[in-house]
């Protein structure tokens, strides 16, 4: 761990500073290739027209419509997923020999490519999104699922023993006792729930829908309108990173607030 | 690593049930073989009820006939070749990668950020390029399958990396172990079931990732299999390749996992 002592040494090589130099370099290298000719704009168009692109299509009301659409989505297979999964870890806990039995498969479904059933939903509920939001509950459930479960195991007995002795009714004991035990631990699952949510639904849309960002991306890509297919490609990513850095900061807020 | 790390939980080797293990040992086992079977008797109960859904019998067979007439052997090798091509270069990439984060606090201060912050993108929507760039095959799926399996690799490597004890990095040095050395001898078979787990989670991905692109656009594959036999209204086809890629997402899964808990106990 000699390195370390260099890290941070100089102002010029502070983390955050290098970290975005690397970034621009990229971007620029992919600009001078792109405006060089050594990449064809049918594969990749210069970053700055990307941008150019990007800002138009954000100011349309396609996307806005698109946005909507994929913002909802997550938002119901979120909430059933999140739902479904918290069910599942209070029973796993309550009744620790089903949650032994089933366990393993929980576990397994992380690596089922659930989106396999597409067919089957999709035969079932029609083209819309129903099935996407099925499939983007079940992956957002697992995570949930199994950190509710272990969030209830790791309660010390003595709480729930201290809430016997104080005389608190069943409701009680769940809401004053258990319910604030387990969040430091429940939270990061639904945070990692809500991720999965987004994944499967943009996934999903991508191959099945007829609408959201996910199936706008493909769709400009079969339309052969590189630029705009660029466009949303990052769209999303900043999307999602926007989401990630804002669930990473209220999960840290909410772990503090417990301790 | 924020998220990833601290919130991942299989729980499998924490948690002991004492009284199921001690007074009826058989009774666990028995329940996790009965999920499978109870699953399948409620799909020959309950398929007869809608058209959607074909009976397991002519599933299976349909399945069987795969293998025995050889339909699904173009299917299994292209999807494979793709996982395992795309896998092993994934790794190849993000093993070392991982490495050097977890020894370097520098380094990961400067890439942590880009890593996690890209955690939330669904990795598929990149498909496209790799379509635009190597064309409809066996290279844009391999791409595919090789960007998915990086990310976890790298993490879990990274962070497994950073567990390895002071201690014996010490003595290490105070041999005067060269820094492949301290890597080969003392890190690495440290730190193996670490690496192990994020090698299981990578090949899931890299299989989830592959049947995906071959939905989205593929000449060959299982994946491709499914939306064809989907379209073509062929039920039990399509089922028996569901069924055949949920049975080997399963093993595969188990088998890497069997090997995580080998490598933990040694």
């Amino acid at each position: 761990m000699n390195r370390t002592s260099s890290g941070g040494g100089t102002l010029l090589l502070r983390p955050p500073l290098v970290r975005a130099a690397l970034v621009l370099a990229v971007v620029a290298v992919l600009e001078a290739a792109a405006r060089g000719g050594l990449v064809e704009p049918l594969v990749m168009p210069p970053p700055s027209v990307m941008f150019a692109r990007l800002v138009e299509i954000v100011r349309s009301g396609p996307f806005v419509t698109d946005l909507v659409v994929t913002g909802a989505t997550v938002a119901t297979a979120f909430g059933l997923g999140g739902l479904v999964g918290l069910m599942i870890g209070i029973l796993f806990w309550r009744f620790p020999f089903s949650g032994a039995v089933f366990e393993p498969y929980l576990v397994s479904m992380y690596s089922m490519p659930t989106i396999v059933f597409y067919p089957i939903l999709l035969a079932v509920f029609g083209l819309g999104t129903k099935p996407i939001m099925i499939i983007a509950s079940t992956m957002a459930l697992i995570p949930v699922a199994l950190n509710t479960m272990v969030a209830l195991r790791a309660i010390p007995p003595t709480l729930p023993k201290l809430a016997r002795s104080l005389n608190c009714t069943r409701l009680q004991t769940y809401r004053k006792v258990l319910a604030p035990a387990a969040v430091p631990m429940v939270v990061p699952g639904l945070v990692l729930g809500f991720i999965y949510a987004v994944i499967g639904t943009i996934a999903m849309e991508f191959i099945l829908a007829s609408r959201g960002l996910g199936y706008r991306t493909g769709f400009f890509y079969r339309s052969f309108e590189i630029a705009d297919m660029y466009a949303y490609i990052l769209v999303i990513s900043i999307v999602a990173i926007i989401v990630n850095v804002g669930l990473n900061y209220f999960e840290r807020r909410i772990r503090r607030d417990m301790q | 690593m924020s998220t990833i790390e601290t919130s991942t939980v299989t729980g499998l080797d924490t948690v002991s049930y004492p009284r199921a293990a001690r007074s009826r040992r058989w009774l666990l086992p028995a329940g996790r073989v009965a999920v499978p079977v109870v699953a399948l008797l409620l799909w020959l109960v309950l398929a007869p009820l809608t058209e959607l859904v074909p009976a397991p019998i002519p599933t299976v067979k349909e399945a069987w006939d795969g293998f025995a007439t050889g339909w699904i052997y173009p299917g299994i090798q292209a999807t494979a070749s793709a996982v395992f091509t795309g896998f092993a270069l994934g790794t190849a990439f993000a093993f070392p990668a991982g490495y050097l984060l977890g020894r370097s606090r520098y380094l990961n201060r400067v890439f942590e950020p880009l890593i996690t912050g890209t955690f939330a993108i669904p990795r598929i929507i990149v498909y496209p390029i790799l379509l635009t760039l190597f064309g409809v095959g066996f290279q844009a799926e391999t791409g595919m399958v090789a960007i998915s399996a990086f990310f976890p690799i790298v993490m879990s490597t990274a962070a497994a990396v950073r567990q390895a004890s002071r201690t014996l990095l010490k003595l290490g040095r105070s041999l005067n172990a060269s820094r492949a050395q301290i890597a080969m001898k003392i890190v690495i078979p440290e730190v193996a079931p670490g690496i192990m787990v994020g090698i299981r989670i990578g090949f899931s991905i890299s299989f989830i990732a592959a049947i995906i692109a071959e939905f989205f656009a593929a000449k060959e594959g299982l994946g491709l299999m499914i939306s064809r036999a989907h379209a073509g209204l062929d039920l039990p086809r399509m089922y028996a390749i569901v069924l055949l890629v949920m049975i080997a997402a399963f093993g595969g899964n188990m088998i890497l996992w069997w090997a995580e808990r080998r490598l933990r106990r040694s």
